[in-house]
């Protein structure tokens, strides 16, 4: 009998088996009722059960599918992030490439317009040593005519007119501008010649990059007169060179070292302001230096390790490309030298360009045979 | 005796000012001084048509010039007149063009542009002075032969 029911019969009614006979049958029919309410009621609390395993476990697949969820958004986002970085970096190559494009095409297009003006200077400058020796003889003969005129008599006509043509043509002016005129013109025409020069030495169109004894003032110099208009706003340039001897030396590259220090210089004074760039130099028994010293903005301490690094710079977009310095770098290491540089935020920026006066060739052979 | 040089370039600004100039200064070597008539082309054909009618004893030409560069020129020059010595002038920066008159034309002397009034002349005039020497010693190779 279901244990509940006998509980039941006991407490109202007395021990089971003492019950009439004929409560029998309706007492089995309510134990049968019992035990199926009992069966169904295990039943609902299995399914329920059940129910809630199953609940469970698609809330613990949804917490699940939900975290891969934000996962896989993370990585996106990183992905994103680090694609982000490489097209800047892409860019940044793309901007370099233009620049490099750029320079090429500038040397390339000075070399042609050196060559194409190289003519006119050459006949305009000789047809001013022509056109002076011209009027050398012109002046002879005027002398000789004045001193003919000297002795005609006064009432010739003829002396007359001489007399007003000279006036308002004003001879006496003439003679003493003209020899001004040409010399001013010679020396146009000299400065003229000495800018296409200096764009030719500039360009690399001239040079087979062959190691050559060297001025490095000159080089300096011819730098100078390049950059001219980008500096002459912007600073003073004041000379304070030493001694130097030639250096064996790839010139045009060391130009390229000096452009890139100078313009950084001009650029390194905040605009509207005027500053100063001393150009020092000297030697001692093996090396030679060079500084190039500005008194602009400076660099702060955080940025002076990476200066030399591809790609870094501070300038707004367009002015600078992160490369100057690390060719500079590049080339000065080409020479066995090294770069030095001092700088305080707010007062300026030393750069030392330190060469040796001769190349070890040999070293350098026997370096590139053991790198093979 | 006149020396005649034959000016080719196709800027006729650069033949007349060669004319101011070489009228001008004396084309001298040492002591010997050359005098000189000068013909002078701006198209290098025209030139060399002259050269087939007549000697020089000097062709001084430029080097970029739209018809043939001027070591093509010369080349050409030296097979119709080999006695006369060649001499270029360029507007620079092309150190192959000048290594190869050197190596294929035989110049004696090189001149950039822009060039500098005494030095082209006296190049010039050593040009001649070589040809002369050149000459001679041609005549006393040949003398021993006769004897």
């Amino acid at each position: 009998m279901f244990s509940l029911l006998e509980r039941q019969i006991r407490r109202h009614l007395g021990d089971p088996a003492t019950l009439p006979a004929q409560w029998r049958d309706f007492l089995a029919a309510v134990d049968q009722a019992y035990e199926q309410a009992d069966r169904d009621r295990s039943m609902i609390e299995h399914s329920l059960d059940l129910m809630s395993q199953e609940l469970t476990e698609r809330n613990r697949d949804l917490l699940r599918e939900l975290s891969e969820k934000q996962k896989t958004e993370a990585a996106l986002q990183f992905e994103k992030n680090e694609q982000s970085v490489l097209i800047d970096k892409l860019e940044a190559a793309h901007n370099q490439l233009l620049q490099a494009e750029k320079m090429a095409s500038i040397g390339q297009l000075a070399a042609g317009v050196a060559h194409e003006i190289n003519n006119p200077i050459g006949y305009v400058q000789s047809n001013i040593g022509s056109l002076e020796d011209y009027l050398g003889g012109l002046f002879r003969i005027l002398d000789a005519y004045a001193a003919a005129e000297a002795e005609m008599p006064a009432d010739q006509p003829a002396g007359a007119e001489l007399k007003r043509l000279k006036a308002e043509l004003d001879l006496a002016f003439l003679r003493q501008d003209i020899p001004q005129l040409m010399n001013e013109s010679k020396e146009g025409i000299s400065r003229v010649r000495k800018i296409v020069q200096d764009l030719k030495d500039f360009s690399h169109a001239d040079s087979s990059q062959e190691w050559k004894w060297a001025d490095l003032h000159q080089g300096l110099e011819s730098t100078l007169n390049v950059v001219h208009n980008e500096i002459k706003y912007k600073a003073e340039v004041v000379k304070e060179y030493g001694e130097l001897p030639q250096v064996e030396c790839l010139p045009s590259e060391l130009n390229q070292v000096f452009l890139n220090l100078l313009v950084n210089a001009a650029h390194a004074i905040p605009d509207g302001e005027r500053g100063k760039i001393t150009l020092k130099s000297g030697c001692d028994e093996e090396r030679v230096w060079v500084e190039i010293a500005d008194t602009g903005s400076g660099i702060a301490p955080e940025n002076l390790k990476r200066i030399f690094d591809p790609f870094f710079t501070t300038k707004p977009v367009g002015r600078g490309t992160g490369l100057g310095l690390s060719l500079s770098y590049g080339i000065v290491n080409k020479h066995g030298g090294r770069i030095e540089v001092a700088s305080e935020p707010g007062r300026g920026t030393t750069f030392r360009i330190v060469l040796p006066r001769r190349q070890d060739h040999e070293a350098k052979t026997n370096a590139s045979q053991g790198g093979l | 005796m006149k020396r005649r040089v034959l000016l080719v370039d196709d800027d006729d600004a650069v033949l007349q000012a060669l004319r101011r100039l070489l009228r001008r200064l004396p084309c001298a070597y040492g002591v010997i001084s050359y005098e000189l008539e000068i013909e002078m082309f701006t198209a290098p054909s025209a030139a060399l048509a002259r050269a087939r009618e007549r000697e020089f004893d000097a062709i001084v030409c430029d080097y970029r010039m739209p018809e043939m560069d001027g070591i093509e020129f010369l080349k050409r020059a030296r097979t119709l007149r080999p006695d006369a010595v060649p001499m270029l002038i360029s507007g620079g920066g092309d150190r192959d063009a000048v290594e190869r008159a050197f190596a294929e034309v035989g110049i004696f002397r090189f001149i950039a542009k822009p060039w500098d009034d005494a030095t082209l002349v006296s190049a010039l005039a050593e040009s001649l002075n070589f040809r002369d020497l050149m000459l001679e010693q041609r005549l006393e190779k040949r003398e021993p032969d006769r004897q």
